[in-house]
């Protein structure tokens, strides 16, 4: 494993260019800050739509937000929150090499994303069960693109979670190479700050 | 990048002590709190304005502390900007055309509202005291509704109106929903 890592530079998965540790560990973070950039993009297309139909036709977004259950929304708010901050920490752990540590934060980090997946099902199963579906009104049309879309990237984050994971087993993250777990770390953090925006926009219509 | 050349190209990243990050969660869980406390109080248009500002703050210490963006140097900022400038552009355009709009062109059509369907109580008979609860509608997108979404076709779907099938996307209902 350590002569396979030998062929990289430090803190990344892959160095075409051989470039020296600390370029190399820059440009990695620097191709994730731009591909956040076009998540960004993504998802504002999605709330512009959502600001539109609001304007629209305002009723069927407070009736539609009416019947979220805000508390939940709130729950895993801070559920999200909690699993950026142990992310964070994870990061912070890698940086300073504590092993121990980075474990306990990714296993945290990983099931803050199981917490919320087991209240999004309870939000979901819900509403199928009342047949509220996408397709039945622009709200619940809005409301499943948007957190669907932002379920998908919690399922993807939690598997570089658990990549991250399975990788910091055999302690190859410290002082010097980190950029693995900073890099996933970025990807975490833009799914709390999606969450962030889409939870006023959806559960908190009332006077919206 | 941290200007590549002078510091940044012999130091790899930048700790922050463990109490920062507890501060930036506990300001992020306050200014939570803040967003459903403030949600109750009618600002009308403000509403949105309030909540995105601070729906800003919140992203901008994820950003500035969890992510390490303020060890970040100017190229990695650019793409931070650069697509926040691109939605507002689209948000700006998009509200100096629909805010001008008058109103007989505003609202296109009455929008339909779905109402929960309650399967659980005797097939389809418990629907209509369900929707009559529900107050604002009793009009034909709700039997709609009831004969595509109940999957046996029950006797007052099918009994009340016969053109249940179609797509009540385009039908307006007309009555009133406020």
């Amino acid at each position: 494993m350590s002569a396979e890592n030998s062929k990289w530079a430090p803190g990344t998965f892959f160095n075409f260019h051989s470039e020296g540790p600390v370029e190399a560990y820059e440009n990695f973070k620097l191709g994730m800050w731009m591909f956040l950039a076009t998540e960004l993009l993504l998802f504002g297309g999605l709330f512009a739509s959502l600001f539109i139909f609001k304007y629209k036709w305002p009723d069927v977004f407070i009736t539609g937000s009416a019947r979220l259950d805000w508390q939940l929304g709130a729950l895993n708010t801070c559920v999200l929150l909690l699993s950026s901050y142990t992310m964070a920490l994870g990061v912070d752990a890698a940086q300073r090499g504590l092993q121990k540590r980075l474990k306990w934060m990714l296993s945290a980090t990983f099931l803050m994303g199981c917490a919320f997946l087991v209240v999004k099902w309870f939000e979901w199963s819900h509403k199928f069960h009342e047949s509220l579906l996408p397709g039945r009104d622009l709200f619940l049309s809005v409301y499943f693109m948007t957190t669907g879309l932002h379920l998908a990237h919690v399922l993807i984050g939690m598997f570089f979670i658990a990549l991250l994971f399975f990788r910091s087993l055999d302690g190859r993250y410290n002082e010097n190479n980190f950029g693995g777990v900073e890099v996933g770390g970025l990807y975490w953090h833009l799914v709390d700050i999606i969450w962030i925006f889409l939870f006023p926009l959806l559960y908190l219509l009332k006077y919206h | 990048m941290s200007g590549g050349t002078s510091e940044g190209s012999h130091k790899m990243g930048h700790t922050q002590s463990l109490k920062t990050y507890t501060l930036v969660f506990g300001g992020l869980l306050i200014l939570t709190i803040i967003t459903v406390w403030v949600s109750q109080y009618d600002f009308g248009f403000f509403n949105d304005i309030i909540a995105m500002t601070i729906a800003v703050g919140k992203a901008s210490l994820v950003i500035l502390f969890f992510m390490h963006g303020r060890y970040e140097g100017s190229i990695t900022w650019a793409f931070i900007y650069y697509p926040v400038l691109l939605l507002l552009i689209l948000l700006g355009a998009l509200y100096l055309d629909y805010g001008n709009r008058y109103d007989r062109d505003r609202v296109i059509q009455e929008p339909i509202i779905a109402q929960p369907i309650h399967h659980d109580k005797d097939g389809g008979h418990g629907e209509s005291g369900a929707h009559g609860a529900a107050g604002d509608h009793d009009g034909d997108a709700d039997h709609g509704d009831a004969a595509g979404d109940n999957d046996a076709g029950h006797g007052d779907a099918s009994g009340d109106q016969g053109d249940g099938s179609g797509d009540n996307g385009d039908q307006g209902d007309g009555s009133g929903d406020q």
